[in-house]
């Protein structure tokens, strides 16, 4: 965290996504489409969060009584005055740092401009356009330049959240512990520093202060020398005790037995995740014409294939201790983590065959530290896939798919009548939930209970209630927010809410 | 007598008539009158609670007033929305308040820049229901004890939701005093604050974490035994800063940071908005539902956790039997042998 940054208006996030994060948000743009209650909302999550850039697009939206009832940011009394002008002047307000502006264009002139829409890093979509033509042509064109898609609906109780992206690269996922002790799998520094300390010769003192990670590891290779048994965290913890505890106050010996079950981790082994982009056509094409990004995943599993192993992450957690053995050891793990990351240099200078570096020293660290758990998300233009209902039909998450499939089915219903359904609609939005159910081969039976999800969707004769426009563009705007920062796990890609029962599934389309 | 902005117009659909999941006794007067009459008490104006005072006049309640002690400070802007620069330092009930009547004309919304230990069980008794947005254990179980006792005592069943939020995650109970699990109940999930032993601060530090406790705990009372440290001081936090980076550098430490010396003394809790826009407008959500009836409410209590795609459920969670607060056995415990 920057020293500048400590105390500011940002400081309780940059502590979630660090001064890097926030530079990637105020270099953003991101743009809106409507500026209905939920896109108002999502709007101002991302606005406190400090992004660059935000341009609405609202076709000269009149506010309507609708506005009025529902939207914290339409000023009473000024029905008939432009939607979007009011919502920019009223949002400004919360943080002067974002720009705010209003595209006088029409949706419909601006969606064959691939230049507008290239220069945004994230598009939200908060209603239904009024054409499948428009749809699909915006759908298409954010997806032929990689641009991304959240499309967040709602209504009445209901909600529904689809991410559309070709590619995301997700290095930083915040997603486990990058503690990388390597019981199982000592360097040759550590070795000798392991083999150097003699555990009987010690005073009961200095025995208490060995780290547990060195004890395990010298239990792991007892075990493996003798193969006497089988190394399970219960035959360590017994050995412990049968062999090791002197005193009985040892808190390096509790905290051995506490953490014993990572004796069974297989430092050489990698997550599905990696292999999935280890087995990435992408790692395979010209180096030169690779993205930072896949020019690092390329060095890596070339890394892989010559070391059996990945780069150290450097990361260790606080053991009981004194304080020079523990920055010893910790000094120990920082070495090999600085020379398994030169490592990587010379394999991409290999890889370019030229002596510069086309990522900076700081973004070279981080990969190395993160490698592990990256994730590569590949998204779809579909919106539904029949397996999403077929593999639930027992579940208890089958009213979630309903729910889906009945907001998938108003869309439809708003493409041809231009409103949303009410109670007299009910047997044409059947109708059609029905034909979108053949067109996905998916109708054995119609679902259980989907008939119940239509009635309540239509008793809400299309409202937006506040409620649920702020938890679904609090979804959409933190879903946007980790597109931007390339940190966190971004939903893979699709979810629907129930604000009935208060529950939500995701799924990949 | 109607808002002046009716605001309970968008969810006039659901209150007209019952859905498919509504109780069969539902009427439409019933659902109006109750929204109409009801009178709510938000606990907290700050990241939850801005959101929540938006939330409930935007669900058509007409009656709230809100409760809260702490003043506005500049890192509340990047969630507080309902402040501004120009704010820091006042009060955050009066600010809150004073912002949602101006866009909520015709609303009876009042301010108290309190502590909730300064009222009494009347006081509480006015209200139909509770919503919190707290940040801190201790004013959670105070207020839970107080709707429970209420309950105990007057048999009038004051619900409660409670909303939590930590970073990208989240939390909503609702609980309903005597008959739902109490906050009480769920203490047992209540993650302990880490704590670092006396012996590790004062001789083998190995985190820069360490090196700050020891200056907190240990060296500030010594060297200033009638100056009581105040984060709020920027002098105090500089030299608590400098005492901690001397005593990493004593020792070989890395990694202690102004940034982390305040995380570490004033126990910063990470926060975004949203997530708490996610949290409050799922409490929201079920105090218009649990007070309209027009559908049923969640099970219980919700989790929200947005680090890893998305995650947001409810669950059951049962009273516990035995629990000091709404376990309703009194336990006679006979102190002393002699």
């Amino acid at each position: 965290m920057d020293e500048k940054d400590v105390n500011s208006k940002y400081d309780r996030q940059i502590r979630l996504w660090s001064s890097r994060g926030q530079k990637s948000l105020s270099r953003s743009s991101v743009c809106i489409i409507g500026a209905n209650t939920t896109a108002s909302e999502t709007l101002k999550n991302i606005v406190l969060a400090g992004i660059g850039r935000a341009v609405i697009i609202d076709n000269d939206t009149k506010v309507n009584e609708d506005d009025i009832a529902s939207n914290f940011f339409i000023s009473y009394g000024l029905t008939g005055k432009n939607r979007a002008e009011m919502i920019t002047q009223n949002i400004s307000e919360m943080n002067k740092d974002v720009l705010i502006s209003v595209e006088n264009r029409h949706l419909k002139e601006l969606i064959k401009d691939v230049p507008f829409w290239n220069k945004f890093d994230c598009v939200i979509l908060n209603q239904y356009l009024p054409d499948s033509g428009m749809s699909e042509q915006l759908s298409n064109i954010l997806w032929e330049n990689n641009v991304c898609l959240i499309k967040a609906v709602n209504v009445g109780l209901y909600g529904s959240v689809r991410i559309q992206m070709q590619e995301q690269d997700i290095l930083e996922t915040h997603d486990n512990n990058l503690e990388d002790l390597r019981i199982d799998n000592c360097w040759s520094e550590l070795q000798d520093y392991i083999d150097k300390i003699d555990l009987d010769g010690m005073d009961d003192q200095t025995f208490s202060n060995v780290p547990y990670s060195i004890i395990l590891s010298k239990i792991y290779q007892s075990f493996e020398r003798t193969k006497n048994q089988q190394l399970t965290p219960s035959a360590i913890r017994t050995y412990i005790k049968d062999h090791l505890r002197r005193t009985g106050e040892e808190a390096n010996l509790d905290q051995a037995c506490n953490r014993a079950a990572i004796v069974l981790k297989r430092s050489s082994s990698i997550p599905s995740n990696l292999q999935d982009i280890f087995n990435n056509l992408k790692v395979k094409g010209d180096p030169s014409s690779l993205n930072n990004f896949w020019l690092l995943c390329r060095a890596l599993k070339i890394f892989y294939e010559e070391e059996g192993i990945l780069p150290l992450s450097g990361v260790i957690p606080d053991m009981e201790s004194d304080t020079d053995q523990y920055i010893t050891l910790k000094k120990l793990y920082e070495n090999k983590f600085n020379a398994d990351k030169n490592k990587m240099v010379q394999i991409v200078h290999r890889l370019l065959g030229e002596e510069t570096l086309p990522f900076t020293d700081l973004q070279l660290t981080s990969f190395v530290k993160n490698c592990r758990f990256m994730q590569v998300h590949r998204g779809s233009r579909d919106l539904f896939r029949s397996e999403i209902l077929t593999d639930r039909e027992n579940s208890s998450e089958l009213r979630n798919v309903n729910i889906y499939l009945a907001l998938i089915s108003t869309e439809e219903f708003f493409f041809k009548f231009h409103r949303l359904p009410t109670m007299q609609d009910r047997s044409k939005l059947r109708t059609i939930t029905i034909s979108l159910l053949c067109r996905y081969n998916s109708v054995k039976d119609f679902p259980d209970g989907l008939d119940k999800v239509l009635d309540e969707l239509c008793r809400c004769s299309g409202a937006q209630i506040h409620n649920i426009s702020a938890l679904i563009g609090g979804i959409a705007s933190q879903e946007a927010i980790k597109v931007i920062t390339g940190q966190y796990v971004t939903l893979d890609n699709c979810l629907s809410y129930d604000g009935i029962h208060s529950q939500a599934v995701t799924w990949k389309i | 007598m109607p808002l002046d902005r009716n605001t309970s117009l968008s969810a006039e659909p659901l209150l007209k008539s019952g859905g498919p999941f509504t109780d069969a006794e539902y009427t439409s007067e019933f659902g109006h009158k109750e929204l109409n009459d009801a009178k709510i008490l938000v606990i907290g104006a700050g990241g939850l609670g801005c959101e929540i005072l938006k939330d409930l006049a935007f669900s058509g309640f007409k009656d709230i007033e809100c409760i809260d002690m702490d003043t506005i400070e500049l890192t509340n802007l990047n969630r507080q929305f309902l402040f501004r620069e120009k704010d820091v330092g006042k009060p955050k009930a009066v600010i809150a308040t004073n912002f949602v009547r101006g866009v909520v004309p015709g609303i009876r919304i009042a301010a108290h820049y309190a502590k909730i230990q300064d009222f009494d069980a009347d006081f509480y008794r006015q209200f139909t229901m509770i919503v919190c947005g707290l940040d801190n254990i201790e004013a959670r179980r105070w207020i839970n004890k107080t709707v429970v006792d209420i309950a105990l005592q007057y048999e009038q069943y004051i619900p409660l939701v409670d909303g939590g939020t930590e970073g990208f995650q989240g939390s909503v109970k609702l609980i309903i005093p005597t008959i739902t699990a109490c906050f009480e109940c769920y203490m047992k999930l209540v993650p302990k604050q880490t704590t670092y032993p006396l012996c590790t601060l004062a001789s083998t530090p190995r985190l820069p974490e360490h090196c700050i406790e020891w200056a907190h705990q240990l060296e500030w009372p010594r060297l200033y035994p009638d100056i009581p440290f105040d984060t709020d001081i920027p002098d105090h936090i500089t030299k608590m800063f400098e005492l901690s980076l001397k005593r990493a550098h004593q020792y070989g430490i890395e990694g202690v940071t102004k940034a982390k010396t305040l995380g570490v003394v004033k126990n910063i809790i990470p926060a975004i908005a949203s997530t708490n826009a996610i949290v409050a407008a799922s409490c929201c959500n079920e105090a218009f539902k649990f007070i309209t009836s027009c559908n049923p409410n969640m099970t219980d209590t919700m989790y929200y956790n947005g680090e890893i795609g998305v995650v947001l459920a409810s669950d059951k969670y049962d009273r516990l039997p035995d629990c000091p607060v709404c376990g309703g056995n009194v336990k006679e415990i006979t102190l002393g042998g002699e």
